[in-house]
C-alpha cells in the first residue's frame, strides 16, 4: 500500500465469493468443451469441477483461520478464475481445458486450507 | 343538597360533552390510521408472499440437483464420486439453514395479515402471536447465517390491548404500536439482508444448484436427444418465424446451427443465473420500501404504495421467467 497501511484481510464472504466463481468457472469449462467435443472423454475435466463445487459448498459451512495469507491466494484464484472465462469462447482442445481447469482447483484447494 | 346533586350532574354533562367532541375529533384520525393500517396490511402482505415464493428453493430443488449429479456422474463414468457426495451432502445442510430464510419472510406475510385484522376488528392477540412467530423465524434465520445480529427487545414486547371509551382512537393506536413493531423488526434485519455476505450466501447457493441442473440439461441438450424446436421458435419468434418438423434434421447436419444453439442454451442459463440475484435484490427493495409505509401510518400522513407496488411486480415477472426452473 502506497501509505505503509495494510489493506483489510477478505472477508470470509467474499473468499467464499471467490471459490463460488471458482466452481462455476470450472463447470462452464465443461459446458465449453462438452460443446466444442461433443462425445470426447471429458470425466477429468468433470472430476476437476466437482472437486471446485465440494470446495465452495464446504467453505459455506466454514469460517476464516484469521491468516491473512489468504488474500494473496484469492487474488491468483480470481485471476485464474478470469483466465478460464476469457477462454471459454476460444479454448476448443479437452487437454487444454484439463490444465486450466486443474490449475483453477489447485488453487481453489490452496485457498479452502484458510477455512477451519 | 339539592343544589349539590344539580351541580354535580352539570359537571358530569360538561365531561361527557367534553369526551364526545374529542371523539368526534379523533374518530377521524382514527379512521384513516384504521384505513391506512388495513392498505398497508395489504400490500406488505403481498410483497412478503411474493417474496417468499422469490426466495423458495422447493424440496423438489433437492431432489432434481441429486438427479442431475447423478446422470453427471454416470455420464462421465464417475458414479460414487466423493466429490459429488461432498458437494450434495454440503449443499443439503446449507439449504437447511437457507429455509428458515423463506420461513421468516411467511411468518412476514402473517404479521401483516394479523395488523390488517388489527386495523379491521381490533385482534391484538392474533397480532401478538403472528409477531411473535416473526420474531422468533428471524433470529432462527439470523442465527443460521452466523449473524451477530437479532431482533431485540423492543420488538419482543407485545402490543397492548386498549379498552378506552373511545373504541376507535384505542384501536388506531394499537395499529400504530403494531406497525411500529414491524418497522423496528424490518430495520434490523434489512441491514442484515444488505450485506454482501448474507447476499452471496443466498444467491450463489442457489445458482450452484442451478447450474448443475442446467448442466444435466445442456449435457443432454448437446448430445442431440432434445428437439431444438423451442430454442428456434424463440428465435425466430419475433419474425413470426416458427420451426417445422424437418427442423431438427436440419439442424442436427449442420454443425454451425448446433453450436449456435448450444450458446443460446447458455447464455439462457446465465440469463436464469442473473435473475436469481436480481430477485433477491428486488426483495431487498422491497423490505425497504415498506418501512416509509410504516413511518407515514405513524404520522398520519397518506401512504404512497406506488414504490412497493411496482417492485411487486418486478417480483412476480422474475418469478414467472424462472417459473421453468420452479423445481429446481
Amino acid at each position: 500500500m502506497a501509505n505503509g497501511q495494510a489493506a483489510a484481510p477478505p472477508s470470509a464472504s467474499e473468499i467464499v465469493a471467490s471459490l463460488g466463481a471458482a466452481a462455476d468457472a470450472a463447470r462452464q469449462a465443461y459446458l465449453a468443451a462438452l460443446a466444442a467435443n461433443p462425445g470426447a472423454d471429458l470425466s477429468d475435466l468433470y472430476k476437476n469441477e466437482m472437486v471446485a463445487a465440494a470446495i465452495w459448498s464446504a467453505a459455506e459451512n466454514k469460517a476464516l483461520n484469521g491468516d491473512p495469507k489468504v488474500k494473496a491466494v484469492q487474488t491468483a484464484l480470481d485471476a485464474a478464475t478470469q483466465n478460464t472465462r476469457n477462454k471459454l469462447g476460444t479454448l476448443k482442445d479437452v487437454a487444454q481445458w484439463i490444465d486450466l481447469v486443474d490449475g483453477l482447483v489447485q488453487l481453489a484447494m490452496a485457498v479452502s486450507k484458510f477455512f477451519v | 343538597m339539592l343544589r349539590w346533586l344539580r351541580r354535580k350532574n352539570a359537571l358530569l354533562r360538561e365531561a361527557l360533552f367534553v369526551i364526545l367532541v374529542a371523539a368526534l375529533m379523533t374518530s377521524g384520525c382514527s379512521s384513516t390510521t384504521l384505513t391506512s393500517g388495513s392498505n398497508l396490511a395489504k400490500v406488505g402482505q403481498t410483497a412478503a408472499s411474493q417474496m417468499e415464493e422469490n426466495a423458495t428453493l422447493s424440496s423438489d430443488a433437492m431432489l432434481n440437483l441429486r438427479k442431475a449429479v447423478a446422470f453427471n456422474d454416470g455420464f462421465n463414468g464417475q458414479i460414487g464420486n466423493s466429490s459429488s457426495q461432498t458437494f450434495l451432502q454440503n449443499v443439503g445442510e446449507i439449504q437447511d439453514n437457507l429455509s428458515q430464510y423463506a420461513k421468516m419472510l411467511e411468518s412476514l406475510s402473517g404479521a401483516y395479515s394479523a395488523l390488517g385484522d388489527l386495523a379491521a376488528y381490533d385482534a391484538v392477540g392474533n397480532f401478538n402471536t403472528s409477531f411473535s412467530n416473526l420474531a422468533k423465524d428471524s433470529n432462527q434465520f439470523l442465527q443460521g447465517i452466523h449473524s451477530s445480529v437479532q431482533v431485540g427487545a423492543v420488538t419482543s414486547s407485545a402490543v397492548k390491548a386498549g379498552g378506552g371509551i373511545v373504541i376507535g382512537f384505542v384501536q388506531a393506536n394499537e395499529v400504530k404500536d403494531a406497525s411500529r413493531h414491524i418497522k423496528v423488526l424490518l430495520q434490523t434485519v434489512i441491514p442484515v439482508f444488505e450485506d454482501p455476505g448474507t447476499r452471496t450466501l443466498l444467491i450463489l447457493n442457489k445458482e450452484e444448484v442451478t447450474g448443475q441442473i442446467d448442466q444435466a440439461a445442456q449435457t443432454l441438450f448437446v448430445s442431440g436427444v432434445y428437439s431444438y424446436g423451442p430454442l428456434l421458435d424463440d428465435l425466430g419468434g419475433p419474425m413470426n418465424f416458427r420451426s417445422n418438423p424437418k427442423s431438427d434434421s436440419v439442424v442436427i447436419k449442420n454443425p454451425k446451427l448446433k453450436q449456435g444453439l448450444g450458446n443460446v442454451a447458455i447464455e439462457a442459463a446465465g440469463e436464469q443465473s442473473s435473475q436469481l440475484a436480481a430477485s433477491y435484490d428486488k426483495s431487498v427493495a422491497a423490505l425497504k420500501a415498506l418501512v416509509p409505509l410504516h413511518e407515514s401510518l405513524e404520522n398520519g400522513a397518506p401512504l404512497n404504495v406506488g414504490t412497493i407496488t411496482v417492485i411487486v411486480n418486478q417480483l412476480q415477472k422474475i418469478a414467472t421467467s424462472l417459473q421453468p426452473a420452479k423445481g429446481k
